[in-house]
């Protein structure tokens, strides 16, 4: 559904069509042959007058943002990460995608005394699912339909707003939902609905360039929150219920052109190709919409792929079926595969490999080994050798697994054939087509506790298994979801402090829905996430005590940051629901739709 | 406010001139053909249903129109019409035309099936026959189903 003020006119356009009158594709629909100007805050955001260029050729304006000083983010802004705490430049904080800040100032002592500071509306009430970044002082928050805000880190204050003109026929399988911008130098980025990635001058909102990563009608979309690489920002492509052949992509972050694409399914002759059978390949699935990490010490990228094509029909894809369902190592600078581990071979349960991808440290027989761990949707959690992709062990962070009866010693799972999705589908698989973990939102780890704190979903479905026939632009799922412990109330969530050097569980907090939305840890002690009845909570990240919660007014599913600005640490939580898998799994009866980012301090 | 757009699109598409494919006339040439229905039920499981479509005994609602409700969106429901939105789609929302995709016949098997496994309203009789009944665009039908 769109919203309601877009309904109006879609309703008015098509009246006007049949009327004769002509249409008004480019004012709510198609493409448009320019982009739209970036709507700034009159009081806050004034053209500069000494500026007499085009913000977006002139670095060195302000755009009218008197007051902030501007320092282009550089890759050492970026290496740098959460350590600087007065920015958060990326998804996940840092490259090692820890969503961690070394910030004490709010910690568990004082928690409990935590207050909204300021509060922003996006007016876009669809499902939130962004992380936001920080940088100078300003907050770039983005929202569902690819609106994007510049805001004021202190105050709230609106200083500049770009909204990307989208088709009315985009092919978004779950929602119109955006995780987050990118940063560097003077641009911001942002992955689109219809499958583009735009740069805009980071002062003005103005559009610097614009590139179209596929033909959105072919089923390709973008929602994954960018990362930057030196020269290169790294995109994933979503399209994995549509039959698409994913990729990773990099575009020079200056100009807009596309370096290198990585397919993550090898067309027929290439090493991998003889795990597809006949030309499943070209229709394979294997999107990348979840956010990687990066390694500067080994100069890998590491990024995991989604669910095969059809989803829950394995049948015309015989074989392992790669790298679906997998993470690979990337050259950042040639996207050459350095190495590749599967998570799940041959999926038939639509358990997309890309969540998070933690680079820790873990303990192996005394030795510490640089790992990579990751909450898998499939509800394994994994731990390899991050410079070779060795498996090193995995356990089950869920407590409902049917489909599988354990991991092999390679870290292979020994499927259960008693719950595959069959016609019928009457076997409740456990955990469901969600997960486990799901990736469209965020777990964290914090170096301080050594611990990963996962938010959790519990809630097994039946999955049926159909027919299905390939055609461009439309779902390509071979099944679907028959009922869902969702439909009975009998799903829950957890957040869990798993320890990756062992697996173990070290404390858990239930909540009386699933968890999806994305976790912050600190080194005040503390981890924030929030539940889908709206309340953002806070933990203390050793013992998981409730030490602090807020109602937001609507469902957690996006990422919550800290920062320090004017001297201050705020915790900055978005709050909306929304989308396909809320309803699978099971949300409150009562749930409000809803976008804002709630901005929390400690009084003054 | 939608019985007006109702009297107003029932008077625009009456007063469309049809194209020469466009015959009113138009009957699903598997009509009742037990063999076809099956057949069509298979190919609508296999294109339509399971995330847009969902099947007239499904577990739950699909994010687009209903199709066994009898309650047309778009179209008049009558043969022809209902042929010509699976030939070319609706504009502006992720119905494609299936023309050139799949066979007419493929697309009269599904459109056969659509029909027999239809439960109607006592106010929103099967329009087999070509009467033209509602073409109105509701709320939540022939909108871009985003979410």
């Amino acid at each position: 559904m769109h919203p309601y003020w877009l309904q109006g006119i879609l309703v008015g356009m098509y009246c006007l069509t049949l009327l004769g009158v002509p249409h008004y594709a480019q004012a709510v629909g198609g493409r448009a042959d320019t982009q739209p100007e970036p709507v700034k805050n009159k009081r806050a955001a004034q053209p500069a007058a000494t500026s007499a260029t085009p913000a977006a050729a002139s670095p060195a304006t302000n755009g009218g943002l008197d007051g902030y000083t501007f320092h282009a983010i550089t890759q050492d802004h970026l290496l740098k990460g959460t350590d600087d705490p007065t920015y958060w430049l990326m998804y996940g904080g840092n490259y090692a995608g820890w969503r961690f800040s070394p910030l004490t100032d709010i910690n568990r002592d004082n928690v409990k005394n935590l207050k909204a500071a300021w509060m922003f509306q996006t007016g876009i009430p669809a499902q939130m699912q962004a992380s936001p970044i920080v940088a100078d002082g300003i907050i770039y928050l983005t929202a569902a339909y690819n609106h994007l805000f510049a805001l004021d880190a202190v105050t709230g204050a609106l200083l500049w707003r770009y909204e990307h003109e989208l088709p009315d026929d985009m092919r978004v399988c779950c929602g119109p939902s955006n995780k987050g911008a990118a940063i560097a130098g003077d641009l911001i980025f942002m992955a689109t609905l219809d499958a583009h990635v735009v740069a805009l001058n980071r002062r003005t909102g103005a559009v610097v360039w614009n590139t179209e990563m596929d033909r959105y009608n072919d089923g390709f979309s973008a929602t994954v929150a960018p990362l930057v690489v030196r020269d290169n920002l790294i995109v994933g492509i979503a399209g994995g219920e549509y039959g698409i052949r994913g990729y990773i992509d990099s575009y020079d972050i200056n100009t807009g052109e596309r370096k290198w694409r990585r397919y993550t399914i090898p067309e027929a002759g290439e090493p991998g190709s003889e795990t597809w059978a006949g030309d499943s390949w070209k229709h394979g699935g294997a999107p990348t919409w979840v956010t990687g990490s990066y390694d500067p010490d080994e100069d890998l990228l590491y990024w995991a792929t989604g669910n095969t094509a059809p989803d829950w029909n394995g049948d015309v894809r015989k074989g392992d079926n790669l790298y679906a369902d997998s993470v690979l190592a990337l050259d950042p600078d040639t996207g050459e595969i350095k190495w590749y581990f599967q998570f799940t071979p041959h999926d038939i349960w639509d358990y997309d490999g890309n969540t998070d991808l933690f680079l820790v440290n873990v303990e192996r027989s005394g030795q510490m080994v640089k790992a990579l761990a990751q909450p898998n949707r499939n509800g394994y959690v994994y731990v390899l050798d991050r410079a070779s992709g060795k498996y090193l062990h995995g356990t089950q962070y869920v407590d409902n697994l049917n489909w599988s009866k354990g991991l092999d010693e390679a870290g292979r799972p020994i499927v259960d054939p008693q719950f595959v999705p069959t016609a019928e589908g009457k076997e409740f698989i456990c955990p469901g087509s969600v997960g486990g973990k799901n990736g469209s939102y965020t777990a964290a780890y914090s170096p301080l506790t050594k611990l990963m704190y996962v938010p959790v979903v519990e809630s097994c479905w039946q999955m049926k298994k159909s027919t299905s026939i390939f055609i461009k632009g439309i779902p390509f799922w071979g099944g679907g979801p028959g009922k869902t412990q969702g439909d009975d109330g009998s799903s829950y969530g957890h957040l869990s402090a798993i320890d990756p050097s062992t697996g173990e569980i070290k404390w858990r907090y239930q909540d009386e829905y699933p968890m999806m939305g994305g976790a912050l840890a600190t080194a005040g002690g503390l981890v924030f996430s929030g539940n889908l009845e709206g309340l953002a909570l806070a933990f203390d990240a050793a013992t998981g005590e409730p030490l602090w919660q807020f109602q937001t007014g609507s469902a957690m599913r996006a990422q919550p940051i800290t920062y320090k600005a004017g001297g201050r640490q705020y915790v900055a939580i978005p709050s909306g629901g929304g989308g396909l898998a809320v309803t699978l799994v099971g949300e409150p009866p009562l749930t409000s739709k809803g976008s804002a980012l709630l901005v929390f301090a400690l009084p003054e | 406010m939608r019985r007006v757009y109702g009297v107003l699109l029932v008077g625009l598409l009456m007063s469309i001139p049809t194209n020469g494919w466009a015959d009113e006339a138009m009957k699903n040439p598997f009509a009742g053909d037990a063999a076809a229905i099956a057949e069509g039920e298979m190919l609508f499981q296999a294109v339509c249903s399971g995330y847009c479509h969902v099947k007239a005994d499904a577990d739950r609602d699909g994010k687009c129109p209903n199709l066994f409700d009898c309650d047309w969106v778009n179209g008049s429901g009558t043969d022809a019409e209902m042929f010509k939105v699976v030939s070319e789609g609706v504009p502006k929302t992720e119905m494609v035309g299936f023309a050139g995709q799949l066979p007419d016949d493929m697309l009269w098997q599904i459109l056969a099936y659509v029909r027999a496994a239809s439960k109607c309203e006592s106010s929103a009789a099967p329009a087999a026959d070509g009467a033209t009944q509602n073409v109105v665009p509701s709320d939540t039908a022939a909108m871009p189903a985003h979410q």
